[in-house]
């Protein structure tokens, strides 16, 4: 047998970016089914539809592009973009918002940039960006949590928008809308007046929980590190607490902060997101700060359901500019000063 | 127990050390053929004192050091030496470099030793000049002569002694400290003593308890009031056997950028160095043979061996019963910073510390790589604290300035970024492209400013030179003038100077018309001068109408009217250059030359010199050495028959050749 | 109406002083570097071989400061190109194929048997880099050798080879891993020397 010729290191640790993506899409799966079983199937058909046209689209592309398919269809970094954007939509949006939503994720924010590990933004905040400008009735469309449609409605509507029976006016605003659209009125007014209120944060804080475990679960393995997240998280309640401390009944609370709209989804699935943040240790902290602060500033003055999709992006921005101020000083630039200048 | 730190980063492969380390060293019977090649490490390479066809005794100088970063080298075993030639050397490149071929005679007889049995009684100089003198060289990694390290002029108050061994498979110092602990105990207070009795810490991994014990225990009946000896257990990561990770475990220190460890009072040996070290004072021996591991699920007798340096690759495989038929990555070194050897021929040196034959599937897969997901696991494990992933993008987008920018030059090529990352990507390999490519152009950079000067330098001696020139005729011309002057003046009857002029140059003119034949009657000229005018002329001629013909093919191509004009001159050049030929070939005939048989004869014998040298690499790999020696016999034989029909070619020239009278 | 008066002078102000502090600065900060050309000079690889149409490197470069293309060095090829773009901030461009290809690094060695000592190449050589007198037989400094090809048209009986530079262990090193993903199934060796 022929020996070969290879450079060193010749042991490999036998970690794969596909592994890294399929845990990633693993640990959605606790959120996806607290969403499920809170706002119905749309997430379940949404999620379906979105992975088949995000693998569709990147073959597609893929093909276009003269590159071979099969090994980056199967990095698993298309899926976890239509998985994120199935989750970030509304459950009762419809197949062409998703469509919208993923083609443009895929093509645009993705593969003009270079495909994979050469996009500047991330490809799911790209595209759901795009739908909360292009159409934000859609964008706002989420279930009333004490509403539940059957599978077959669900279906019926998400293909037509509309449901036999006239069940359409079904849909409310999320928690956030609501504590956001009342200001004047005080939150505790507000939720004795609007006995949904209640409830949606309800909901929305079990989503969370169970995305903040996810998250945790992929910490564990060690898919991306704490900097990221743990900063975003925290300067996100640091800003909520302290201005609720001034203002209770202007401002929600920092629970509130941190357990309502796709906080969590952000911080452990999207926030850290490497390709499109921040590079090192000390980059990551900034960067999860700067998310967590502009997420605060958009919730409450801007006029967006939610405010990630416009925080991250902003981010990924200054990410280049963030890396260049927070380069790790290597081994042997340490100021540490040398006992002895003896040398000859 | 002293204080431990920790480093940046860092990875926990597979160890795989159990597969070599149960059983005690072996020795490896003494090879038919021994390669030693002049540079086994960086710096200058020694210069062989030996020639072909002399014998040699074990440990005998063969080569010296030449210059302060150097070793010497000796002869491993007695025999006779073979060839100083060029052989394949243990380098990723496997390009080849000039090495001692020592054919051994069996006899192992030792030259005249002389051992020092109380370090202390000699003098500091001496040690020195004893340990440079046995050519100890690090045994762990470069193989930098010890002996630098060892005379440091700043002060050193710590000796680091690196046993920590941290590369997986790799169990050659952890059956070394096992079995020779007092050794490298007596070892290291030799270093102590050099280095003024610093403290000294052993730097060990804790997957390696018997070593520690031994060690120990050595340390135990060991007495030395003036330094201390300490064993410090480090916990397992690689590359704790880094020397700048290691150092920072110890102290806490980092070896400042650009720095050696001295800078910070530190020195770092191996524990084969300082076993090399006592063998070369107390026992008096030169570093001629080294513990090498054989490991890998190829390798059916993996273990340690005690090899002869200059051992080839191949025989030791075969010794430990390496099925070659297994493995297609044969790596001299260990997995993580080790290097793939293709020849088997390729010898091992003094910092050849593990052959690894590992199955196909032991090691990492050939795998595609992916693009970089910026994972950032990389700068995680990276020990050097650097961003291996924007170091890989400007490798790859060959911004060599960017990453030389973000310290490129501190990666010490551990493998860890590689090791990690889940894309796959040979990290490494485009930090060592990265690497070489900014060494090639600070090179250019080098050559490009000499040239400019040099450049310029002529320029100006041009320019002085046709000022001169100038000035001179100037100075003449006027002196000429005033002459002229001065003589009209004289005598005004004068006829015209510019007749008088051209009548001198006429005369000259004729002169010079003579003069040639004159040489021809006066001196003539021997067989050789004249054919070798001949041959002058006729290299001139023809080289003259390769030029016109190359100038008539461009000015035909670009339809230039010179053309016309050109192919006039080629047909002329024709005619004298087959002119020349002929005279040239007329001449050879006579005098009994034949180049066209001598090209021939020339090739023939160049033809059965390759057909051997091939036959001869074959042999070594071939599965029917019976089949392939027959045919070698008969390239041999063909081979002698060649080159005795040359010599009798060229012997026949000279008499022809001799100088005599024409006509 | 008078809102806007003022905004418009305030903004003149404004740019005002930041002019002041602009033009300012620029005396205040000056880099006094190398004149261009000598910048210039320095990009370029300094082989003297005349291929850019020019007597050597340093013409090209001042031709270059007086607004030549930059694009007709073919030993410096695409790097001196781009760094000369990048110098003069203009675009960098393909190599004039005119002025001839990029090509590896050579070396002149004359075969020194069959020199006839006629000089010429000395007289040739932009950089002193040939040794050897009148009748004598002739050398070439290798390590000042430009590879610059000039000596060859000169000497009468063409005993002068140009060779590529040998690499030695010592400069051997890696090339760039071949491709990302490897669409054929030929054995991968990732840009190592093969041994075939
Ligand atoms: S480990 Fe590999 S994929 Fe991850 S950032 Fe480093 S180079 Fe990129
Ligand atoms: S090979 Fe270089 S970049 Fe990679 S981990 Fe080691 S020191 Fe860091
Ligand atoms: S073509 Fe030759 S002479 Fe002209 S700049 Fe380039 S190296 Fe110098
Ligand atoms: S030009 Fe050719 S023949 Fe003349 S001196 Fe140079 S190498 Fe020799």
């Amino acid at each position: 047998m022929g020996l070969i010729n290879l450079s060193s290191p010749h042991h490999h640790s036998l970690s794969q970016t596909s592994r890294l993506m399929a845990l990633v899409l693993l640990a959605t799966l606790p959120g996806l089914a607290a969403q499920s079983y809170f706002y119905g199937y749309g997430t379940l058909i949404n999620l379906v539809w979105a992975s088949f046209l995000a693998l569709g689209f990147e073959a597609l592309i893929l093909y276009l592009r003269g590159r071979p398919i099969m090994p980056y269809l199967t990095d698993g970094s298309a899926l976890v973009t239509a998985f994120l954007l199935a989750l970030a939509l509304p459950p009762f949006s419809p197949w062409w918002l998703t469509l919208v939503a993923v083609s443009f994720s895929i093509i645009f924010a993705k593969h003009l940039y270079g495909g994979l590990g050469s996009n500047p933004f991330n490809p799911a905040m790209v595209g759901y960006a795009l739908c909360l400008i292009s159409f934000p009735v859609a964008m706002t469309q989420w279930a009333g949590t004490e509403m539940t449609m059957t599978f077959g409605q669900q279906w019926q509507w998400f293909w037509l928008e509309s449901v036999t029976g006239g069940i359409d006016a079904y849909t409310s605003a999320t928690a956030l809308d609501i504590m956001r659209h009342t200001k004047g009125l005080t939150l505790s007014e507000v939720a004795s007046s609007n006995p949904q209120l209640a409830l949606g944060l309800t909901a929305s804080m079990w989503v969370n929980i169970a995305y903040l475990l996810g998250g945790l679960v992929l910490l564990g393995f060690k898919v991306f590190t704490w900097h990221a997240p743990v900063a975003m998280l925290a300067s996100l309640g640091f800003c909520a607490g302290l201005f609720h401390m001034g203002e209770p009944d202007l401002y929600p609370s920092a629970s509130q902060h941190l357990l309502t709209g796709a906080t969590m989804l952000s911080a452990f699935f999207i926030v850290t997101d490497p390709v499109s943040g921040a590079t090192s240790r000390k980059g990551k902290l900034v960067f999860g700060i700067g998310v967590g602060i502009l997420v605060f500033i958009i919730r409450s003055y801007g006029s967006y359901p939610d405010a990630f999709a416009f925080a991250i992006l902003l981010m990924n921005l200054s990410a280049p500019l963030i890396d260049t101020y927070t380069k790790p000083k290597a081994y042997g630039h340490q100021s540490k000063a040398p006992r002895s200048q003896g040398r000859p | 127990m002293t204080k431990l730190w920790d480093f940046h980063g860092g990875v926990h492969p597979i160890q795989n050390k159990d597969q070599s380390n149960q059983l005690p060293i072996n020795t490896m019977p003494l090879p038919k053929q021994l390669i030693l090649p002049l540079s086994q490490h960086i710096g200058n390479q020694a210069k062989a004192i030996v020639a072909p066809g002399e014998y040699v005794l074990k440990g005998q100088l063969i080569a010296s050091a030449q210059g302060f970063i150097s070793a010497n080298i000796h002869a491993p075993s007695s025999g006779f030496i073979d060839a100083i030639e060029e052989r394949t050397l243990p380098h990723q490149s496997a390009l080849t470099g000039e090495c001692i071929v020592i054919n051994t005679d069996g006899k192992d007889q030792w030259t005249k030793l002389h051992p020092v049995s109380n370090p202390e009684t000699v003098s500091k100089q001496d040690l020195l000049h004893i340990i440079q003198a046995a050519g100890v060289t690090g045994m762990g990694g470069a193989g930098f002569p010890s002996v630098v390290k060892l005379q440091s002029k700043a002060k050193i108050d710590t000796l680091v002694i690196n046993g920590a061994e941290c590369e997986p498979y790799i169990t050659s110092d952890d059956r070394l400290m096992r079995e020779y602990a007092e050794q490298i105990i007596a070892g290291i207070s030799i270093a102590q003593l050099l280095l003024d009795q610093p403290r000294c810490l052993i730097g060990i991994e804790d997957n390696k308890p018997e070593a520690i014990i031994a060690l120990n225990e050595a340390l135990s009946s060991h007495t030395n009031d003036k330094a201390s000896i300490e064993v410090c257990v480090i916990p397992t990561k690689y590359p704790s056997g880094g020397e700048k990770q290691l150092l920072e475990i110890l102290t806490g220190l980092q070896v400042p950028h650009g720095g050696i460890p001295a800078d910070i009072g530190i020195v770092c040996q191996n524990v084969g160095t300082v076993k090399a070290i006592y063998d070369a004072v107390v026992l008096g021996q030169p570093l001629i043979t080294r513990i090498t591991t054989v490991t890998g699920k190829a390798a059916k007798n993996a273990g340690n061996y005690e090899v002869l340096i200059g051992t080839q690759t191949g025989d030791l495989l075969d010794f430990a019963q390496v099925d070659m038929s297994k493995t297609s990555r044969l790596v001299m070194g260990g997995p993580m910073m080790g290097f793939t050897i293709q020849d088997t021929q390729t010898p091992l040196i003094k910092s050849s510390n593990c052959l690894l034959a590992a199955e196909d599937l032991e090691l990492a897969p050939i795998a595609d790589h992916h693009s970089c997901i910026r994972c950032g696991l990389c700068e995680v494990a990276c020990p050097a604290q650097l961003l291996p992933q924007q170091l890989f993008w400007f490798a790859k987008a060959e911004e060599f300035e960017k990453a030389q920018d973000h310290n490129l030059s501190d990666c010490i090529e551990c493998g860890a970024c590689a090791w990690v990352c889940p894309s796959q990507i040979p990290l490494v390999q485009y930090y060592r492209f990265a690497k070489g490519r900014l060494k090639d152009l600070a090179s250019e950079a080098h050559i490009a400013e000499l040239s400019r000067v040099r450049f310029e330098n002529r320029e100006q001696r041009l320019i002085d030179e046709k000022l001169a020139k100038e000035e001179k005729r100037k100075n003449r011309a006027t002196a000429a003038a005033a002459a002229q002057a001065a003589k009209r003046a004289a005598n005004p009857s004068e006829q015209d100077p510019i007749a008088a002029a051209l009548a001198r140059v006429n005369a000259k003119k004729q002169e010079q018309e003579q003069e040639p034949k004159k040489q021809v009657d006066s001196a003539p000229k021997t067989h050789e001068q004249i054919y070798k005018e001949l041959k002058t002329a006729a290299a001139i001629t023809r080289t003259k109408l390769n030029k016109t013909n190359k100038a008539l093919a461009n000015a035909v191509a670009k339809d230039h009217e010179l053309a016309q004009g050109l192919q006039t001159t080629v047909d002329e050049l024709t005619i004298k250059a087959a002119d020349a030929q002929g005279k040239l070939q007329a001449y050879e005939a006579k005098l009994g030359l034949d180049p066209e048989k001598e090209k021939a004869l020339l090739t023939d014998v160049a033809k059965a010199n390759a057909l051997v040298r091939k036959l001869e690499k074959a042999l070594a790999t071939s599965l029917d050495p019976q089949g392939v020696e027959t045919q070698l016999v008969i390239a041999r034989v063909s081979q002698k028959t060649s080159a005795n029909a040359l010599a009798k070619h060229q012997t026949n020239l000279p008499s022809t050749l001799l100088p005599e009278q024409e006509q | 109406m008078q809102t806007l008066y003022l905004a418009i002078i305030i903004l003149a102000l404004l740019a005002i002083v930041f002019g002041a502090i602009l033009g300012f600065a620029a005396i205040r900060f000056k880099v006094d570097g190398d004149p261009i050309v000598d910048q210039i000079d320095n990009l370029l690889p300094q082989t003297q071989c005349g291929q850019c149409g020019h007597p050597g490197c340093k013409p090209y470069a001042q031709a270059i400061a007086d607004g030549e293309a930059i694009n007709r060095c073919p030993p410096g090829g695409e790097t001196t190109i781009k760094a000369l773009a990048d110098l003069l901030g203009v675009e960098a461009i393909a190599l004039d194929a005119e002025h001839g290809t990029e090509a590896i690094r050579t070396i002149a060695y004359i075969r020194e048997d069959e020199c006839i000592g006629c000089t010429k190449c000395i007289q040739a050589c932009p950089v002193d880099a040939i040794l050897g007198a009148a009748k004598q037989m002739h050398t070439v400094i290798v390590a000042e050798c430009t590879g610059c090809d000039l000596c060859l048209e000169p000497c009468p009986v063409d005993c002068i080879d140009m060779l590529p530079v040998e690499t030695t262990p010592l400069s051997w090193h890696w090339q760039q891993p071949k491709q990302l993903i490897a669409t054929s199934t030929a054995p991968h060796n990732h840009g190592a020397p093969s041994h075939d």
